[in-house]
């Protein structure tokens, strides 16, 4: 994904994010979550991105 | 500056409005020959230095007035910027830029400066452009075939008829009122405090910016330099701060104290202009309502980030002058000023988007936004792959897509780079051994650029020396044996190597067509001719 590309993302996502408001968040993140994961072939990348997350979130 | 000007009763072209676009749009019309008369309700140059980031685009733009030297000599150019979450570098960007460039991507200096070179480039003019400071437009009344506008004068009332007005009137324009007229869009909420200080400094030139800074937890600061030491700092305040008491200085000076001390700018310092300010998606429908243009802010005010306002207003000018020009000259119908409107709308609803994009980024306007953001800044720490996101999108000139004056595109083999609609890239040629810019040809009349040579070429050279001397003249530019030499491949790289190719390119350095057929030549004539009729 070029970095237009992944702007146009961003932005979809933040509009979607705001519809669905702040206390419904968590379940539709990771429910699409599940769908970019699922069709990522790399397990491994997958596992590192899902630590890396954990390690930056609270950082 | 001297109050009094003596009016005419009539001028071709009454621009409304001396600030940085009217003024330039008047250098810019002297250059083609036009006489105009300027009405600045002010009696100088602008108090503070409001827009302070010029853009490759407008230094080639002021350029074509001799303005871009001034500019280039007393303001601070730059290429790149970092970013800064708390006290972690996220980004670290660089525009596009090249040893052999003819201007740098950007330059800061204070909008006053930008309005005096461009004053002095049309007093070079002598009486062809006159400005009346101190003056104010009182009524617009629209003949049909002339305008009639009231001016309040420091000596009284007077009217003067002319041919053409241009609103550059700024963003609560006096000429949109009395037509009128009204903005439509949208604005953001988050508000940011900007202040001009004066401190002595030895920091690099860059746009630096910090998200969430220990100095101002939860703010966003943005940081860039000026010439005569002077830092321009804009920062987010909370949505539930009061916008008066935002800007007192005993509620400024505190915030900017704390930010110099954490990045280490110990000088003694003052502050010279306070300002606030949101971000706006606003635009009028249409730049022509029958005799009456407009141009710059009193046409459309787009977010601050990025910096497209002043940078879209001088492209404005550089759009309409010369087709206000043709038209004055009888050289081409009145319809060529819709195609102005028809662009430069175009262009504003693009800066529009990528304004927005940076606004979202830059003063998250809602619950996604932020949540994102968030996200983006924790995350660019550790995953390059999404620093872009930071990236502020600085203003780039805009492709007139689908513009009436593009012709069929004839070489599209050749990329897109230089496609009808697309700004002429720059190419550094080489002419009797002298460096030349292709863009130093712009700003006058057409130019056909060809490649080697073509048949037909002979009947553009005919048009080129027929209009020698002419206030906008055919330039035929050849590449190769007996013309330009492309010593760094700069002009085979943008324009293609195919023998024969020839594009034409508008007076404001936009390609208007290109072909790369045995009748190339006839064709790019054809598409002048009428230009030149």
């Amino acid at each position: 994904m070029n970095s237009t590309e992944l702007d146009t993302a961003y932005t979809a996502l933040a509009h979607a994010l705001t519809r669905v408001g702040q206390a419904q968040s968590p379940l539709f993140l990771s429910m699409l979550c599940l769908s970019l994961m699922s069709r990522n072939p790399d397990l491994g990348q997958v596992l590192a991105l899902i630590e890396q997350a954990e390690a930056q979130h609270s950082a | 500056m001297q109050a009094f000007t003596t009016l005419p009763e009539r001028v071709p072209v009454l621009i409304a409005g001396g600030g940085p676009v009217g003024l330039t749009l008047a250098a810019l019309l002297a250059e083609q020959g036009i006489a105009s008369l300027t009405i600045e309700a002010d009696d100088a140059y602008c108090v503070g230095s409001r827009a302070i980031c010029m853009s490759r685009r407008s230094q080639e733009i002021l350029g074509w007035v001799g303005a871009d030297k001034p500019l280039a000599e007393k303001g601070l150019s730059w290429t790149g910027g970092r970013s800064y979450f708390r006290h972690e570098e996220v980004l670290h960007f660089e525009m596009p830029s090249d040893p052999l460039q003819r201007y740098a991507p950007m330059v800061n200096i204070q909008q006053f400066y930008v309005e005096q070179y461009a004053h002095r480039a049309l007093q070079r003019h002598g009486d062809l452009a006159q400005v009346a400071w101190s003056s104010r437009v009182g009524d617009v009344r629209d003949l049909g075939d002339a305008v009639d506008v009231a001016i309040e004068t420091a000596s009284g009332p007077r009217t003067v008829r002319a041919d053409w007005v241009v609103a550059c009137d700024g963003g609560r324009s006096t000429v949109r009122e009395l037509l009128k007229l009204h903005f439509h869009g949208m604005q953001y909420e988050g508000r940011y405090v900007i202040v001009d200080i004066e401190q002595d400094t030895q920091r690099p030139v860059e746009r630096l910016a910090w998200f969430d800074p220990p100095s101002n937890p939860g703010s966003t600061i943005l940081m860039h330099r000026q010439p005569d030491n002077v830092w321009r700092i804009d920062y987010q305040i909370a949505d539930d701060e009061d916008a008066d008491e935002a800007i007192k200085p005993e509620n400024v000076l505190p915030r900017v104290q704390s930010h110099l001390d954490m990045i280490g700018e110990t000088a003694p310092w003052k502050p010279l202009w306070i300002s606030i300010y949101n971000a706006k998606c606003l635009t009028l429908d249409s730049y022509r309502h029958g005799r009456v243009l407009f141009a710059g802010d009193a046409g459309h005010l787009v977010p601050i980030f990025g910096v497209r306002g002043l940078n879209s207003g001088l492209d404005d000018a550089g759009n309409l002058a010369w087709k206000l020009a043709w038209v004055l000259r009888g050289a081409a119908p009145e319809s060529l000023l819709d195609t102005y409107s028809q662009e430069r709308v175009h262009a504003t609803r693009q800066n529009i988007e990528y304004g927005a994009k940076s606004t979202e980024f830059m003063a998250p306007p809602d619950y996604g936004f932020r949540l994102l953001r968030d996200a983006t800044l924790r995350l660019a720490r550790v995953d390059a792959s999404v620093n872009e996101l930071i990236n502020p999108r600085q203003s780039s000139p805009i492709t007139y897509a689908g513009s009436q004056l593009n012709q069929p595109d004839g070489a599209p083999s050749t990329g897109n780079a230089a496609a009808p609609g697309q700004p002429a890239p720059e190419a550094l040629l080489e002419r009797d051994g002298k460096p030349v810019h292709l863009t130093s040809l712009f700003g006058r009349g057409f130019v056909a650029l060809v490649n080697g040579t073509t048949s037909g070429l002979a009947a553009l050279q005919a048009l080129q020396d027929k209009t020698r001397g002419a206030a906008s003249p055919f330039e035929v530019v050849t590449l190769g044996q007996g013309g330009y030499a492309d010593p760094h491949g700069q002009a085979r790289k943008h324009y293609g190597a195919q023998p024969g190719t020839v594009y034409l390119i508008r007076p404001d350095g936009y390609v208007m067509g290109r072909w790369a057929d045995a009748g190339a030549a006839a064709s790019a004539l054809a598409a002048a001719a009428p230009f030149y009729a």
